[in-house]
C-alpha cells in the first residue's frame, strides 16, 4: 500500500502478539492530517491494540510508530500525549470523585501546580495558570454543552454525558491527533449528531482525528477517509464509498 | 493538688500519642485517602523513624554478655540550645529522611503492583523488616530488647512541665502545622492531580500524567512523615522495643481504623479520628480504676477496646461508609497568600 501525500501519523509495519495470536501484524498505514479518518473492521480485527500501541499503552513486538518525523514508539503513554496523541477510551473513563469541571482542568498539560513544591509554596503563578485554565474548560464545556452540569461529580453524568466529558477532557490537551475508540456507542442519535458536530468543528480547525467505529452510517457520512482492518492489518484505505465497496472488505466482514 | 497533677500529666500523655497517631494518620490519608496506595507497612516505616531517632538522641552501648547492645551516638558532640540538645532535632529530621529513602527503594519494584498486591508486598516488607532485621541485629537495633533510656527533649522546669506537658505540646505544634502543610499539598493541583491517580490511574495515564512519579512523590513523602512520627513516639515511650510489644501489624491496623472512621480524604476527619484509637486504648486500661467492676469484668474491660472498634467499624461501613467527615467537594483552591509576582 502507498502512503499518499503528506501523513500526521504512521506506522510502518508493526507488530503485536499476545501469546500465539498476531493481533496487530505487520500493520503499515498513514493518517493525515486535519481530516476525520475512520478505521473499520470486523471484531478482533486488531482496531483496538493497534490504538493502544500508538498510545504507548502497548510497545509494539517490530516495527515503529512515528508522529510527523519523530518516532513515538516504546515511549511511555505520557510522553506521547506531551507529544500530542490522545487516546479517549470506548467505555468512558471518567474522574468518578471530581467534579465536571475539575476533570477537565486536571486534563491540562504541563501545570507548574502539579509539582509538589510549587505547590507547598504557592507561587503566584501556579493559581494564575488554574484561574487560565477554568476558563478555558469552561469554554469546552459551553462548547460540549456541560456547562450547566459543571459542578457535578463525575460519576453523576449519563453515560452520553460522559462520553462528551470524555471528548472535552482531550480538548484541553490540545492534541494534534486524537485516537476516538468508538465514540459515538451507546449514545442516542441526538448527542451522536452533537458529539460528531463537535469532532467536525475541531476537525474544520485543523485537529487529526483517528476513530474506530462500527456505525457504518456514521462512518460513511462523517468520515473524510476510512482504512478497514483486518487480522491485524490493513485490508483497503481510500475514501468511505470506494472502502465500502471493495471486495476484500465485503469478504472479511461476511466471514469469507 | 497532687491528684489534679497528676490527671493533667496523664492527659498530656494521652494527648501527646493522639498526636503521634495523628501524624501516622494524615500521612496514610495522603498516600491512601488521596492517591489510593494501600499501605499496608506503615509499622516499618513509623518504627525506623523511631529506631533511628532513638540512635541518634542515645550513646552507643555495647553488646555485653547480659544485654544486646544497640548505635548510637557520643551526646557530647551536638551543642544544646536553651538547654535543649541538638540531637532532638537532628534525630526527627534524620528520621523522616530514613523512612522516605526505605519508600523509594520499596516503591521502585511495589508501585507498579495493583492496589491489593501492593498492600500485601508493603505488608510483608513491613514484618521482613521489623521482625528478621530489627530484631535480630543485636549491637546495632538493641534486638530483642530494643532501646532504653532514650530522652525527650525539655526535661528540665517543674515536674509537671518535665514530665509530659511541655511534651504534649511540642507533639501538639507539630501536628498542627504538619495539618497546614499537608491541607495546602492537597488542596492544589497537585493533590487534584493525585486525586485523578486515585480514581484511574490508566485515564490519568491517557492525559498526559507520569503517574508512576505522582504516585512515588506521594508515598515517598507519606513515608517520611511516619518516620517523624516514629521519631516522636520513641521519645514518648522513652525507647523503643520491637515487635510483639512494638511496631506490629496491629499498630498498621489502627491507623487504618482512625482514617476510615475519620474519613478517607479529609485531613480534619482523620485528626478527629485519631481521637478515637488513643481513646480507647486510654479508657480500657483505666476503667479499672475509675469503676468498681468486681472481677472477672475488671480484668477483661482492657480488651473491650478492641470489641468497640470493630462495633464502631462495622457500624461505619454500614451507614456511613465515607466515614466521618467526608471528602471535600472542590479540590484546589487558591490560598490566601500567595508568593512571587
Amino acid at each position: 500500500m502507498t502512503t499518499e501525500g503528506t501523513s500526521i501519523l504512521r506506522t510502518e509495519r508493526v507488530t503485536k502478539a499476545f501469546g500465539g495470536i498476531r493481533a496487530v501484524d505487520g500493520c503499515t498505514l498513514a493518517i493525515q492530517p486535519g481530516k476525520i479518518t475512520g478505521l473499520i473492521g470486523p471484531n478482533g480485527a486488531g482496531k483496538t491494540t493497534l490504538f493502544n500501541l500508538i498510545a504507548g499503552l502497548y510497545a509494539p513486538d517490530e516495527g515503529s510508530i512515528s508522529l510527523r518525523d519523530e518516532r513515538i514508539d516504546g515511549r511511555p503513554p505520557f510522553e506521547i500525549v506531551q507529544k500530542g496523541v490522545v487516546k479517549t477510551f470506548q467505555i468512558p473513563r471518567e474522574f468518578r470523585n471530581l467534579t465536571v469541571l475539575e476533570n477537565l482542568m486536571v486534563a491540562s498539560p504541563g501545570h507548574p501546580g502539579e509539582r509538589a513544591v510549587s505547590a507547598l509554596i504557592g507561587w503566584k503563578r501556579v493559581w494564575d495558570r488554574e484561574e487560565t485554565i477554568r476558563k478555558k474548560a469552561l469554554d469546552i464545556l459551553s462548547l460540549v454543552e456541560l456547562d450547566r452540569l459543571s459542578d457535578a461529580y463525575g460519576s453523576e453524568l449519563s453515560g452520553g454525558q460522559k462520553k462528551l466529558l470524555e471528548l472535552a477532557r482531550t480538548l484541553m490537551v490540545d492534541p494534534k491527533v486524537v485516537l476516538l475508540d468508538e465514540p459515538v456507542a451507546g449514545v442516542n442519535p441526538t448527542l451522536t449528531g452533537k458529539l460528531l458536530g463537535i469532532i467536525e468543528g475541531l476537525r474544520d480547525r485543523g485537529t487529526t482525528f483517528f476513530m474506530i467505529e462500527h456505525d457504518m452510517d456514521v462512518v460513511m457520512e462523517r468520515c473524510d477517509r476510512v482504512i478497514a482492518m483486518h487480522q491485524g492489518r490493513p485490508i483497503a484505505e481510500g475514501e468511505p464509498e470506494e472502502v465500502r465497496h471493495n471486495e476484500l472488505v465485503m469478504e472479511a466482514y461476511l466471514g469469507g | 493538688m497532687v491528684e489534679a497533677v497528676g490527671v493533667v500529666a496523664d492527659l498530656a500523655s494521652f494527648g501527646a500519642l493522639v498526636g503521634i497517631f495523628a501524624m501516622l494518620a494524615l500521612a496514610l490519608n495522603l498516600q491512601w485517602g488521596k492517591t489510593g496506595l494501600f499501605n499496608a507497612g506503615i509499622a516499618a516505616f513509623w518504627g525506623l523513624g523511631a529506631y533511628v531517632a532513638s540512635m541518634i538522641v542515645t550513646d552507643p552501648v555495647p553488646t555485653a554478655l547480659a544485654r544486646p547492645g544497640h548505635w548510637g551516638i557520643d551526646q557530647a558532640a551536638f551543642p544544646s540550645v536553651f538547654g535543649v540538645s541538638t540531637s532532638f532535632t537532628v534525630a526527627i529530621i534524620v528520621a523522616a529522611i530514613a523512612a522516605g529513602v526505605l519508600a523509594f527503594f520499596i516503591a521502585i519494584p511495589t508501585m507498579r503492583l495493583r492496589a491489593d498486591y501492593f498492600a500485601i508486598a508493603t505488608l510483608g516488607f513491613a514484618e521482613i523488616v521489623m521482625n528478621v532485621f530489627v530484631k535480630n541485629l543485636p549491637g546495632v537495633t538493641g534486638g530483642v530488647e530494643g532501646i532504653t533510656g532514650v530522652p525527650r527533649p525539655f526535661e528540665f522546669g517543674s515536674e509537671i512541665w518535665k514530665t509530659n506537658l511541655s511534651y504534649f505540646l511540642l507533639i501538639a505544634i507539630v501536628t498542627v502545622v504538619l495539618f497546614f502543610l499537608l491541607e495546602r499539598l492537597v488542596r492544589s493541583p497537585w493533590g487534584r492531580v493525585l486525586q485523578a491517580v486515585r480514581e484511574d490511574e490508566d485515564a490519568a495515564q491517557a492525559l498526559g500524567k507520569d503517574t508512576f512519579s505522582l504516585k512515588l512523590q506521594s508515598f515517598v513523602l507519606g513515608a517520611a512523615i511516619m518516620g517523624l512520627s516514629g521519631a516522636f513516639f520513641a521519645f514518648w515511650l522513652r525507647g523503643v522495643s520491637p515487635p510483639p510489644n512494638s511496631f506490629t501489624a496491629a499498630d498498621t491496623f489502627a491507623v487504618w481504623v482512625i482514617v476510615i472512621i475519620g474519613g478517607s480524604g479529609n485531613n480534619r476527619g482523620v485528626l478527629a479520628g485519631a481521637f478515637v484509637v488513643p481513646f480507647l486504648e486510654y479508657f480500657s486500661v483505666r476503667a479499672k480504676s475509675w469503676f468498681d467492676l468486681g472481677e472477672p469484668l475488671a480484668t477483661q474491660i482492657f480488651y473491650f477496646r478492641l470489641i468497640a472498634i470493630g462495633i464502631v467499624l462495622i457500624l461505619l461501613v454500614m451507614w456511613r461508609p465515607q466515614g466521618i467527615f467526608p471528602e471535600p467537594k472542590h479540590v484546589a483552591k487558591r490560598p490566601r497568600w500567595v508568593v512571587g509576582r
